[in-house]
């Protein structure tokens, strides 16, 4: 097997591009803590309304333009449901699903997380611009899957 | 059914002249795709970093 | 145009009447269903497109979701698994002296098995009970019947896996010392992993079936998502792997050249072969239950499996411009005009690699850690899906299918068909970047995927990705007059076209190539080396997910 010289330095580059890539995302998740949500809690799906935090969903600030968001999704809706913070509110949501496995994401921002049951899901962020968020939950779950979704209003 | 070795019609005579084995055109073309793959990573990252 | 019609198909005729007609049977079948799957497949697709785009409204008695179900199993599952047996099949018998009586047998036992296992699964979908789509995640609960159709379409998969291992160690063990020929040790790997990648969701579906009846009351989810994607990911990867033996052996001899460096192929398959199965965890990136640590061991693993793609993007261009050139292709890419643009069997394979180029470059970002969160379950997902299955993949099977049906119905392609594969493959190249096109962008804007058209609400983001929609149908509905062209193709290929023989045109290495050493030949190792990747990456999560897992779930019937 002999290489040509062209293809040498196109397997280096491409290796190369595959490292600085890693490097990039590696650096990002273990250095700055902007991993993508992976929460390792577990609890019973069955079980949700009677375990804290979940008996007692809802917004609670828990600092200067600092939320906790205690949230349950279920088919098909969010409790809490139409959620108002001020801008430069730093938000963090503790999800989990009461029945099948939903999806939570906010249109225009980097909120994208599974939410199993079985599993609680964690995942924060910050909002500076105000305006109206599209809640929608991307994840197949149901005859009702198009109509799953809710708002963050930032003030 | 067995292809022989021996040309078929419709193949090219093998000659290995310089012309024929420079690589320069193959070279140009990854690195279009190494471009692609970079402005698509390059535009996640922006748009990742500007949501955050 | 000349070289469809050029000589080397009569001189054919005097050498060998070519594939035996058992054989082509076989083939001729497979095709038959693949192709009838495309139709229906193809027009489930457009009646999605035209909902999405808020255009049509379906009825309750078959709702989006069941148009989505059938959508995907038919063309993600039998179209390609289908073309994929009936291919190689036909590969097989043409360089190994023939398909051995037993493994036909095992083809026709493996065909009835899949066609069995399908109507299982089919009736719950049309019932409205099986409404979970492809990947029926758990603990949405379908009938029974849809997973017991999936364990016999999972062993019909089987049994062709074994027969092909079967005529290819009996080849082996009356060839010693030769290499499997080229094609035929493309169809080894891709029936490795077929055997291998299917393990994992048989026994998911082992362990959903007990609870489906409810003699089980709950399920592990997270298990159950992790197995099915050790499984689906791989599935992908074989329909690619099978449209890059294409790629290496079929497209330099349809444009007249020789084929890229032997050794390199194989090891290109080797690596691909070994690396696949544990790039499933990347559809797991923002799933919770798995450590951060664990996700980035297996990004890393993702983005490895990029780079045989990136060798064979090389060893393509590379073959392209020492043909060119050889025809008298000058200066940078003058060789680019030296190529027959005008014969189908070229170009659809042509733009199915291209359209790899974004592609490729989606997977790439998409798979890599927290920038997946941009993308993760939107519409993009889907407009990277169709571009890499449905145009790298299936746009290669469809080149293939203007030789290898009239090959296995003794049959020629006829200058009428071929302007017809042409003009199809350009509809398929619009239909695409209008579809395709507008999913990656409304994608980007949050537009979730999988989701009959809603406006939430009418809520002012989701009116937004409206006008762009229109582009997804508008795609859509070429990309259906494209499937209409392509089937009355492949029909008029196998019963009407004139009679005479075609050649099944594999390309031969360049006369100056080395010896390729033999330890590409020892699949023994390979399988070892894949079982222990395996291992690696699915060992650590699988403990944690069984030793720490919360209470299960019972099943749930949302639909």
């Amino acid at each position: 097997m002999k290489l040509h010289r062209s293809e040498v330095i196109w397997l280096t580059a491409s290796f190369g591009m595959i490292l600085i890539f890693m490097i990039i995302t590696g650096y990002q998740t273990f250095a700055l803590g902007m991993g993508p949500p992976s929460h390792m809690e577990t609890i019973n799906p069955q079980k949700v309304d009677q375990t804290a935090p979940f008996d007692n969903p809802g917004l609670k600030q828990i600092g200067e333009n600092e939320y906790e968001v205690v949230m349950t999704l279920q088919v098909f809706s969010y409790t809490p449901n139409k959620i108002e913070i001020p801008a430069g509110s730093t938000v963090h949501f503790t999800l989990t699903s009461k029945d099948v496995t939903h999806g939570f994401q906010v249109a225009g921002t980097n909120i994208n997380a599974m939410v199993t049951p079985g599993h609680i899901q964690k995942i924060t962020q910050k909002f500076d611009k105000p305006g109206e968020y599209l809640v929608l939950c991307n994840e197949y779950c149901g005859i009702g899957h198009q109509a799953m979704a809710t708002t963050i209003t930032v003030k | 059914m067995e292809f022989s070795r021996e040309g078929q019609e419709g193949d090219l005579e093998v000659k290995t002249t310089a012309e024929h084995e420079t690589t320069k055109g193959t070279l140009f073309s990854v690195g279009v795709v190494a471009a692609v793959i970079f402005a698509n990573y390059l535009l996640f990252f922006w748009l990742y970093m500007a949501r955050v | 145009m000349e070289t469809v019609f050029s000589t080397p198909i009569r001189q054919q005729v005097t050498k060998t009447l070519g594939i035996g007609l058992e054989d082509a049977r076989i083939t001729r079948t497979y095709l038959f269903v693949s192709f009838t799957a495309l139709l229906l497949g193809g027009v489930l697709g457009l009646l999605q497109g035209l909902n999405r785009a808020g255009l049509l409204e379906l009825p309750t008695w078959f709702n989006y979701y069941q148009v989505l179900t059938a959508h995907g199993v038919l063309l993600v599952l039998v179209l390609t698994a289908f073309f994929t047996i009936g291919y190689f099949y036909a590969a097989l018998s043409h360089t190994l002296d023939g398909l051995l009586p037993k493994v036909r047998k095992m083809a026709w036992i493996g065909f009835s098995l899949k066609m069995v296992g399908f109507v299982f699964a089919v009736i719950p979908i049309l019932m409205n009970k099986a409404t979970v789509l492809y990947t029926f995640y758990p603990p949405m609960a379908a009938s029974p019947y849809f997973y017991i159709g999936l364990v016999f379409i999972v062993l019909g998969v089987w049994m062709c896996a074994f027969g092909a291992f079967i005529n290819v160690a009996d080849w082996r063990k009356k060839n010693k010392g030769k290499h499997v020929p080229i094609i035929s040790y493309f169809a080894t790997g891709v029936f490795v992993l077929l055997f291998f990648g299917s393990i994992p969701v048989a026994i998911e579906v082992l362990t959903i079936i007990p609870w489906a009846f409810g003699w089980v009351e709950t399920i592990n989810v997270m298990l159950s998502r992790t197995l099915f994607w050790a499984f689906g990911h791989t599935l992908v990867n074989i329909w690619y792997l099978t449209a890059v033996s294409a790629w290496y052996v079929i497209v330099p001899k349809v444009i007249g050249g020789r084929r890229f460096s032997d050794t390199i192929t194989r090891v290109v398959i080797v690596l691909l072969v070994i690396m696949n199965i544990p790039g499933g965890f990347h559809h797991q990136i923002i799933d919770p239950g798995i450590s951060e640590t664990v996700k980035y061991i297996h990004v890393f693993m993702s983005l490895a499996i990029g780079f045989p793609s990136l060798m064979t993007a090389y060893a393509m261009f590379a073959v392209f411009e020492r043909t060119g050139r050889r025809k008298g292709g000058k200066g940078l890419l003058g060789w680019l005009k030296k190529l027959p643009w005008g014969d189908v069997r070229f170009l659809a394979p042509m733009v199915a690699m291209l359209a790899f180029i974004p592609g490729g470059a989606g997977g790439i970002v998409q798979t890599t850690f927290q920038l997946n969160q941009l993308a993760h379950n939107t519409l993009w997902v889907v407009g990277h899906f169709h571009l890499t299955l449905g145009t790298s993949v299936i746009l290669t099977f469809f080149g293939i299918s203007y030789w290898l049906v009239p090959y296995v119905s003794k049959r020629v392609l006829t200058p009428e068909i071929n302007r017809l594969g042409v003009i199809q493959t350009i509809i398929w190249a619009l239909g695409m970047i209008f579809m395709s096109g507008a999913m990656h962008w409304v994608g980007l804007l949050g537009a979730p995927r999988r989701t009959s058209y809603t406006t939430y609400f009418e809520n002012a983001t989701a009116l937004s990705w409206d006008p762009y929609l229109i582009f997804l149908a508008v795609g859509g509905t070429l990309l259906f007059i494209g499937v209409v062209l392509q089937v009355y193709a492949v029909f008029y290929l196998m019963f009407r076209a004139p009679k005479g023989e075609t050649e099944f045109p594999i390309a031969e290495p360049e006369d100056h190539e080395t010896y390729t050493p033999y330890w590409t030949e020892r699949w023994g190792l390979w399988i070892v080396l894949m079982l222990a990747l395996v291992a690696m990456a699915y060992v650590i999560p699988i403990v944690d997910f069984i030793t720490n897992a919360p209470p299960g779930s019972p099943p749930f019937k949302t639909w």
